[in-house]
């Protein structure tokens, strides 16, 4: 019951193209992970080189928000020589379903990954029904 | 007269480096020319390189990667890094709704430029960066010449 409802909530990611804000070319998307238990859903996202404080997380009626920006490792002294991983802002929305518990979240940063868990509300856990 | 032609132990040891020569510097191009090269020994993290005065300094992106995890490896001047992703703490009833993270080995090497201490190289893992600090020996640093 539980995933198929989700598959139409958090599963889809708002395009960015449908939001009107006008947005630096250069934003990153981090890659992202979601799974899902018979209590919670819990979504990964790789944000390496980032602090605990720098991260900015926002959630309002229908959408949980992730943005932020990493401190490009770059130094005007330095000769580049091979340049890979973009520094700079990032961001990343996520719908959200009803059946979450928005007073139960939680999230936490380590090792550059940025783990949120998301509680479901009591009505849409599974339950077993007894045969009487 | 017939001669039998037989490489002796030492022809068959060059031929032999040769041939690991070869692989190397396979190894090396497909990996540093291009991140997507797929290799038998997994992913390749994103790196920077730089040059400072007294230092080059390589950074490799390891979200998700513990300390003990890693590996870094020098070997005929290339420096490799390698090591696995792993999945920690996700229960086993869990259903998967979105997998974007690459998980598993991994592996990067890069050749050195010349000049580097070997000695010297210090590597450090925070907030899922690897930073490897490679200090150049003392006859290739800048150095300003006084004029008397």
């Amino acid at each position: 019951m539980a995933s198929r409802d989700n598959a139409a909530l958090m599963k889809r990611e708002r395009e960015q193209s449908l939001i009107s804000k006008p947005r630096a070319a250069a934003t990153v998307t981090p890659p992202a992970d979601i799974y899902e238990t018979d209590d919670a859903y819990v979504l990964m996202l790789d944000i390496p080189g980032a602090t605990k404080e720098s991260i900015s997380l926002n959630m309002d009626r229908s959408t949980l928000t992730i943005r932020g920006t990493v401190d490009s490792t770059r130094d005007e002294h330095a000769k580049v020589l091979h340049h890979e991983i973009r520094g700079g802002t990032y961001e990343r929305v996520f719908n959200l379903t009803d059946g979450i518990d928005r007073d139960s979240v939680e999230a936490h940063y380590s090792d550059g990954v940025l783990t949120i868990k998301l509680l479901k509300k009591e009505e849409v856990k599974p339950r077993t029904i007894q045969i009487r | 007269m017939f001669v039998q032609v037989r490489h002796s132990p030492a022809m068959n040891t060059l031929w032999k480096e040769i041939a690991d020569f070869e692989r190397e510097v396979d190894r090396i191009f497909s990996n540093f020319f291009s991140r997507e090269a797929v290799t038998d020994e997994g992913y390749a993290p994103a790196i920077n390189v730089v040059e400072k005065d007294n230092e080059f300094v390589v950074v490799a992106e390891m979200p998700g990667v513990r300390k003990e995890d890693v590996k870094l490896s020098l070997e005929n001047d290339v420096l490799t890094i390698s090591g696995t992703r792993k999945q920690n703490g996700v229960p086993e009833n869990a259903r998967w709704l979105r997998n974007e993270i690459q998980r598993g080995d991994f592996t990067r090497s890069i050749a050195l430029p010349t000049g580097v201490k070997v000695d010297g190289i210090t590597a450090e893992l925070q907030n899922g960066l690897l930073h490897i600090l490679l200090p150049k020996a003392d006859e290739v640093k800048p150095r300003e010449i006084k004029i008397n």
